[in-house]
């Protein structure tokens, strides 16, 4: 069964969950749930297909391509409620039902230096173009406040690309797998301590994990899932046969097992040659229905008595950076895209997040619009949009052109991780910054609720 | 500058991922029982004893695409312990099972050593060469002796001593199966 299908199945099984009396077993007074569902879009995305499109004129004009548009139809203006906007395509209709539930940020910096994809996702999830710690597990630390959860993450889709050093507990699960394992752990008793046996075997992995070599390290990852395994184990024998990819996930936050899901769509937005790029209005259609089922089901799953799934749940969509206008030399109607690491584009919403805003925007508006010095010297032959110089203060775009690049400047991918981490009272210290001797990337703070 | 670059980009992700020892893998550690244990040709097929289908690949795979291989979800988390943990509880339990009779294609050297551990509790079994020689068949030289005296002490000192043959075999199994020297990469 392909992911698209278990995900309509999900809107299904999500109306079945309300009527489970154990729903309104957790989320307990006092306690102030948070999830995090990251959505994916592999192999860098052109937001112009979808909330950072251009005017026909700029295509007509040989700017940039655009193969998701029927004749003549203008995209429209997505207007946020903070009194900006932006221009989106008509493949995002399935989303505008929950338009106050995210807000666009657009023009947003990924590493200004490699315009690769695996250094851009490396930057995305973790700050640093040739990876390190990703920002998931750290939704899930005790210094949050919040008691962590038995997995920092679910992988519920394609892998994630990316070089990370502490995804060691962001776990590959899916339903199928999910619902055989539950029924044999039934039948299986916990590999808990209290037996000679298991304390034997538990002291032994604990014996070899002292000590700061790799093995010492691996076998302290065991030590620590061990201990852990009867506590998930318990958790896992809860779940009610999950039949969907968001039955799961909701499953699995609502049992404690995990405090974050990702979710890295099937399609491939990686379009360099003209072919490819023509698919794209296939590929953003099905991955647009698939944005949209999953606000639907969160907004209709109940987490408790009181409170949706998406009421509890921060949702982020992201790709690891935007594409090109074009490929130069090509002709407009004939043309690929290549990367871009200059502009981005991301969807923030659910718990913690102010929806309905549009955040950032991309310069080159049209065929007209003149560029900084900043652009020219970046990008000498007009292929790449750039992020608009950004106040945070007052969280609009600058009309100033720069003539020198100061990366404090402009939104970067920084800045939305930060608000992120804001929104989970990640401690100040693991605030992303600007690079090196930069500053902390300021926190959006008009997107927290 | 660009080869500067290059450099710095390679030690930079080698040491990203170098953090910690990973597991060998599903695949790896069925290849080493079967080649251990089993009849030639033939295997000690894992797959049978994973809670479900497609769970192996939390256990530590191989990724390929292209010319490029990549080995995922090696490292030790909860769920994979636990997907280990009933994989070969369950396996070790037809170990302890095959005192009564074979239930596996062993071989006949693997079967030999077996037989004389089966005689557990009885002295002749609970002595050093026929302790070793099933610690050896399984474990072969992955572990350190000194982890070998910690087993062996265990099954001498503990309760185990006296029971029975079905459940000793059982235990002596899964101990050295979920040992770190078993399942990781050193």
């Amino acid at each position: 069964m392909i992911r698209r299908e278990f995900l309509k199945m999900g809107i299904a099984g999500a109306g079945t969950l309300a009527l489970r009396p154990m729903d309104f077993a957790f989320g307990a007074p006092g306690a102030d749930p948070h999830f995090f569902f990251m959505i994916v879009l592999n192999g860098a995305a052109d937001s112009s297909y979808m909330f950072d499109s251009r005017p026909l004129s700029m295509t007509k004009a040989g700017k940039i391509q655009n193969y998701w548009s029927k004749p003549n139809e203008e995209p429209s203006v997505w207007q946020g409620a903070n009194g900006q906007s932006c221009l989106a395509s008509s493949l995002i209709k399935p989303l505008a039902p929950y338009k106050n539930k995210f807000s666009v940020i657009n023009g947003v910096f990924m590493t200004p230096t490699f315009d690769g994809h695996l250094q851009n996702m490396n930057f995305l999830f973790s700050g640093g173009p040739f990876g390190g710690e990703s920002f998931i597990p750290h939704l899930n630390l005790a210094e949050t406040g919040a008691t962590p959860d038995s997995l920092d993450g679910l992988n519920v889709g394609g892998a994630i690309e990316a070089s990370l050093n502490n995804h060691s507990s962001v776990v590959p699960l899916n339903p199928e797998s999910v619902s055989f394992f539950s029924a044999k752990l039934k039948k299986t008793k916990p590999p808990a301590g209290g037996t000679e046996l298991m304390d034997f075997i538990r002291g032994r992995i604990g014996a070899l994990s002292v000590g700061s070599g790799r093995f010492s390290r691996g076998a302290a990852l065991m030590s620590s899932g061990i201990n852990d395994a009867p506590g998930l184990h318990e958790q896992l024998t809860r779940l009610k046969d999950p039949k969907t990819v968001l039955a799961l996930v909701t499953d699995c936050f609502r049992n404690g097992i995990a405090r974050s899901a990702v979710f890295t769509l099937p399609e491939a937005f990686d379009v360099h040659a003209a072919d490819a790029a023509k698919g794209q209005p296939e590929l953003f259609k099905s991955a647009i229905t698939q944005i949209a089922e999953i606000f639907k089901g969160l907004n209709d799953t109940p987490f408790n008595a009181t409170k949706s799934m998406l009421d509890v749940t921060t949702v982020m969509v992201a790709t690891e950076m935007g594409r090109s206008l074009r490929v130069n030399g090509l002709p407009i109607d004939e043309t690929g895209t290549n990367h871009n690491q200059y502009c981005n584009s991301f969807l923030l919403g659910g718990k913690g997040i102010r929806g309905g805003l549009v955040v950032g925007a991309s310069d080159m508006a049209d065929e007209k619009a003149v560029v900084s010095k900043v652009h020219t010297a970046l990008d000498p032959i007009g292929e790449k949009l750039l992020g608009r110089p950004f106040d945070f203060a007052s969280m609009s775009v600058r009309p100033d052109l720069p003539e020198t690049f100061k990366i404090q400047d402009y939104l970067t991918v920084g800045s939305v991780v930060n608000t992120l981490y804001a929104s989970f009272n990640v401690p100040a210290s693991r605030l992303r910054t600007l690079g090196r001797e930069l500053p902390v990337a300021p926190v959006l703070r008009g997107l927290l609720a | 500058m660009r080869f500067f670059l290059l450099i710095v980009a390679v030690l930079a992700s080698q040491n990203s991922l170098a953090q910690h020892s990973q597991y060998r893998g599903f695949a790896a550690v069925m290849k080493e029982l079967s080649v251990r244990l089993a009849k030639p040709g033939q295997v000690i097929d894992l797959y049978e004893y994973v809670p479900a289908e497609g769970l192996e690949t939390l256990l530590g795979t191989w990724y390929t695409f292209g010319s490029e291989h990549e080995f995922r979800n090696g490292s030790p988390n909860s769920v994979n312990v636990l997907i280990w943990y009933v994989t070969l509880n369950d396996l070790s339990a037809v170990f302890g099972n095959s005192c009564a009779s074979p239930k596996l294609d062993f071989n006949p050297e693997f079967l030999g050593v077996l037989n004389k551990i089966c005689d557990w509790p009885k002295d002749k079994a609970a002595v050093e060469d026929v302790m070793l020689a099933y610690w050896f068949s399984i474990m072969g030289y992955n572990a350190p002796e000194s982890e070998y005296i910690q087993w062996r002490d265990f099954f001498l000192k503990s309760s185990y001593r006296t029971k029975t043959a079905k459940e000793t075999v059982t235990a002596m199994t899964l101990a050295m199966t979920m040992n770190p020297y078993f399942l990781l990469n050193r």
